[in-house]
């Protein structure tokens, strides 16, 4: 199980870099999703190793999915009304919370 | 109108129980109060002769300076204020009176203190009046905190708070020694503060800032008579001090001395009276000093009268014609008669003219000073002499006499207050001054030797050495002598001058600098400034502004200035970019993540 | 794993790290979501590899299927692909150094951890999940279609036009 410890440490990674980097409000979401999905690899690799009669990790990594779903269904909703209330999609520009 | 409904009230509750205690008996409620450690604080009340007497007085005149404010008073912007405070001082007064234990009298005392205070500053606009307010209240103080260590001493040396304890205590043979002579001195000091003695007189004269009815009732008959009262209350724990009275005495003649010659420089009507009173003060320490208490309380009694009915008679003048200052007035006789012949009644009293209230009062004074102490007797006949001449100097020159410049002009064009011509006062006014010239007139009658001293057998106060039976005759006849002496010269000074001539030129030609001296009060005042409240505002200043501005406040005003300061710095964070929150959310996560597993 | 689910791991395995990579690298926007459909395939493979087949369906379904579609949606519809502004170069060092740190200890904790031997699934994966969401995990199924209607009726609200 190893190796899919360190896969999915590395897609994590890769997914937090492009949080932390992108000014693109739905390439920011993209980025969220690789990690979430990462995480969803771990649960279910965990899942193998401790206690697998359970399935406990594969019941938790559906319910992150449906999750990360509907997260992403309003995450998007939102990009949109900005979109129009701005247009722009670009991070940088709603500054609404400064000081 | 209220026309003293409450003081009615209280003046006929107080004869009520006079009449009581007449019969031989003694009103008395006692309960106690709290309980302190081993030490029973009680809440008691007591009407034996000496405090139904003085309960009786207050009621009395303070009854007839409500009714007389009533008209004094119409108009003010602050008249509920005022009688309100008069309620409360009057309140205060009787409590203070009818207190049986010393913490009961304290209370009353400071209360007393603390609503003369009030009233004295009732102008409170005015700089003057609020300055002479604090003057009154601090003066009285340094005598208060006397009376106060007295008041310790007292319960740490008889283990109660009650009269009678104390004066068990003091009269058991085994009590003497430094206490023995220190406590009755520390209460003395209490008296000394509040019935304006040397050297703590000098509220007195300033306190007239306060409206005229106000100095009647507190600054003649009431307030500055609880020293008085003090003493010959105590008066068992003076007596086992001999030294104790002796500076009791000694002060008391004095001061007489002193405020005597100063009342005869007073341009302010209301000055020279409040001179007097301390002056009058001074007679009856005298006469306890000498050992006879009951004989300083029929002084208290008679000059109550007399002294109420001069300053009301004053603020009668004052209210009809706006000024209180001799040069700006005379001839008043012609258009305020009634006025004029009530002062004449006090002036006449306050004199020792017989057979007017002071005379028999003040001879049982003089008499008992001529067995104990033949040296003040001398003091105070210079005293008496001074009192006629300065009283008859104002009636002469307030009253009789030409009017002012102008005056009759200014008079019909109506330049009294309120801009109406100057004539007598309603009948608001008029009553009271009625009923004081009749107490001053009557009231000697109480305590007079050839009727058999009905007051002060009545007092029970008892007296030390031996009883006297009224006064020789050749003593009788210098008293009134010196009386009449001093109306004379009186008469002659002032009673007949050129309109618009300065009356006092004779008497400041003769010595122009000693003159200016004792005007200014010995310069007392100036006195103390000097040595005492300077230096005292110097520390002041130095602790307000070196220690407390800069020092003490320094730190709360630098947390003041380190909010905004620290707010600023902290505002940076808030850059509104999506991507710095999520910078911070992310690490912020790792933090707590790292934290949470490194634990393990 | 046998030596074919081997070469598969490592194949889908390599393909998920370059297309993640890719997503969020590239400036175009069009091929980032591309790309992180790819990566969500190569993800439901590895899901399969790993035994777990129902959760590689689902995968299939929810994400390549719906949420790579919702976001080319999102896109036709805010027509940022055109005008697209270039990544935040200014923060690349910190986030790829914070980022990869993350990575890195995570990586390293796991190869330095003392790891049980991996035990099997059971065989019939779908109904054992069936009855495994309606009781064991009855509570955390049900909040999810709470949430679910929550984000359906908050995808509304937010999308509507505001009334002039």
């Amino acid at each position: 199980m190893t190796p899919v410890l360190v896969l999915s440490a590395v897609l994590f990674a890769t997914g937090m870099f492009g949080v932390l980097t992108r000014r693109n409000a739905i390439t920011l979401l993209v980025s969220v999703e690789i990690m979430m999905n990462a995480g969803n690899l771990n649960l279910v690799a965990f899942s193998r190793l401790y206690q697998p009669e359970l399935m406990t990790g594969q019941v938790f990594a559906i319910m992150g999915i449906g999750i990360a779903a509907s997260e992403a269904a309003v995450g998007l909703a939102l990009i949109l009304t900005i979109y129009r209330r701005y247009g722009s999609t670009d991070v940088d520009r709603v500054r609404l919370l400064r000081e | 109108m209220d026309l003293g409904g409450r003081h009615r009230g209280a003046l006929a509750l107080a004869l009520v129980v006079f009449l009581a205690v007449r019969g031989q008996a003694e009103v008395s409620l006692h309960t106690i109060w709290l309980q302190v450690g081993g030490l029973q604080v009680p809440f008691s009340l007591r009407a034996d002769g000496l405090q139904a007497v003085m309960a009786v007085v207050v009621a009395a005149v303070a009854f007839l300076v409500h009714l007389f404010s009533v008209g004094y008073m119409h108009g003010d912007r602050d008249v509920v204020v005022y009688f309100a405070e008069l309620s409360l001082f009057t309140g205060a007064m009787l409590l203070l009176v009818l207190a049986d234990n010393f913490f009961l009298l304290y209370v009353a005392w400071e209360l007393v203190g603390a609503s003369s205070y009030l009233l004295i500053s009732y102008y409170y606009e005015r700089p003057a009046a609020a300055s002479a307010g604090k003057k009154a209240f601090l003066t009285t103080r340094i005598g208060d905190v006397g009376l106060l260590v007295g008041l310790f001493a007292i319960v740490w040396q008889t283990g109660s708070l009650e009269y009678r304890a104390a004066f068990a205590t003091v009269e058991s043979p085994g009590f003497s020694g430094a206490w023995a002579t220190v406590i009755p001195l520390l209460i003395f000091a209490g008296a000394v503060g509040k019935s304006a003695q040397f050297p703590l007189h000098v509220w007195l004269p300033d306190a007239m800032e306060g409206p005229t009815p106000v100095s009647a009732l507190i600054h003649a008959a009431t307030m500055v008579a609880a020293g008085v009262y003090l003493v010959a209350r105590t008066f068992p724990i003076f007596a086992a001090a001999p030294a104790a009275l002796d500076v009791v005495a000694y002060l008391g003649a004095f001061t007489a001395l002193m405020a005597a010659t100063i009342a005869v420089t007073q341009r302010d009507i209301k000055r020279v009276l409040a001179y007097s009173t301390i002056s009058q003060l001074g007679f009856m320490m005298a006469a306890l000093g000498a050992g006879a208490p009951a004989v300083g309380i029929f002084h208290l009694f008679t000059h109550a009268w007399f002294k109420a009915l001069l300053f009301l008679a004053a603020g009668s003048v004052i209210h009809a014609t706006g000024r209180q200052l001799v040069e700006e007035l005379g001839g008043l006789a012609r258009r305020m008669p009634v006025t004029a012949w009530a002062f004449v009644a006090g002036a006449l009293a306050l004199g020792g003219v017989p057979p007017f209230a002071g005379f028999w009062s003040k001879e049982e004074i003089l008499a008992r000073l001529a067995d104990t102490h033949p040296v003040l007797l001398v003091a105070l006949l210079l005293a008496s002499f001074l009192t006629a001449l300065y009283i008859f100097r104002l009636v002469f020159l307030v009253f009789f006499g030409p009017e002012p410049e102008g005056a009759a002009k200014m008079a019909a064009a109506g330049h009294g207050t309120g801009g109406e011509p100057v004539r007598e006062s309603g009948l608001v006014m008029t009553i009271p001054l009625g009923l004081l010239a009749l107490g001053a007139v009557v009231a000697g009658f109480f305590g007079a030797g050839f009727l058999g001293q009905p007051l002060q057998g009545f007092l029970k106060l008892g007296e030390t050495g031996e009883t006297t039976q009224g006064a020789p005759l050749w003593l009788t006849v210098l008293a009134i002598a010196v009386a009449l002496g001093g109306v004379a010269l009186a008469w002659g000074l002032f009673g007949r001058r050129a309109p618009g001539a300065d009356a006092d030129a004779v008497l400041r030609a003769r010595a122009p600098g000693t003159y200016r001296v004792v005007a200014e009060g010995y310069r007392l005042d100036a006195f103390y400034h000097a040595v005492l409240i300077g230096p005292y505002l110097v520390v002041s200043r130095f602790f307000a502004r070196a220690l407390d501005e800069a020092g003490i406040d320094w730190v709360p005003n630098a947390l003041a200035r380190l909010a905004p300061w620290l707010g600023g710095r902290f505002r940076r964070l808030q850059t509104g970019e999506v991507r710095d929150y999520l910078t911070a959310m992310i690490v912020g996560a790792v933090l707590v993540a790292a934290f949470v597993l490194g634990a393990r | 794993m046998g030596g074919g689910q081997a070469v598969l791991f490592v194949v889908m395995g390599v393909a998920a790290a370059v297309s993640a990579l890719y997503a969020v690298l590239t400036r175009q926007l069009l091929r980032s979501i591309m790309a992180l459909g790819a990566f969500l395939t190569a993800v439901a493979v590895e899901f399969y590899v790993l035994s777990a087949d129902f959760v590689s369906l689902v995968q299939i379904f929810v994400y390549v299927g719906g949420v790579v579609v919702l976001m080319l949606f999102a896109l036709m519809l805010s027509a940022s692909g055109e005008r697209h502004p270039m990544a935040g170069a200014d923060r690349a060092g910190l986030g790829a150094v914070l980022a990869y740190l993350v990575g890195g200890v995570l990586a390293v904790t796991a190869l330095r951890a003392d790891l049980p031997e991996p035990g099997a699934f059971p065989e019939q994966t779908v109904s054992y999940l069936g009855r495994a969401l309606l009781a064991e995990q009855l509570f955390a199924f049900e909040l999810m279609g709470v949430i679910l209607l929550a984000a359906l009726v908050t995808a509304l609200v937010v999308v509507r036009k505001e009334r002039q």
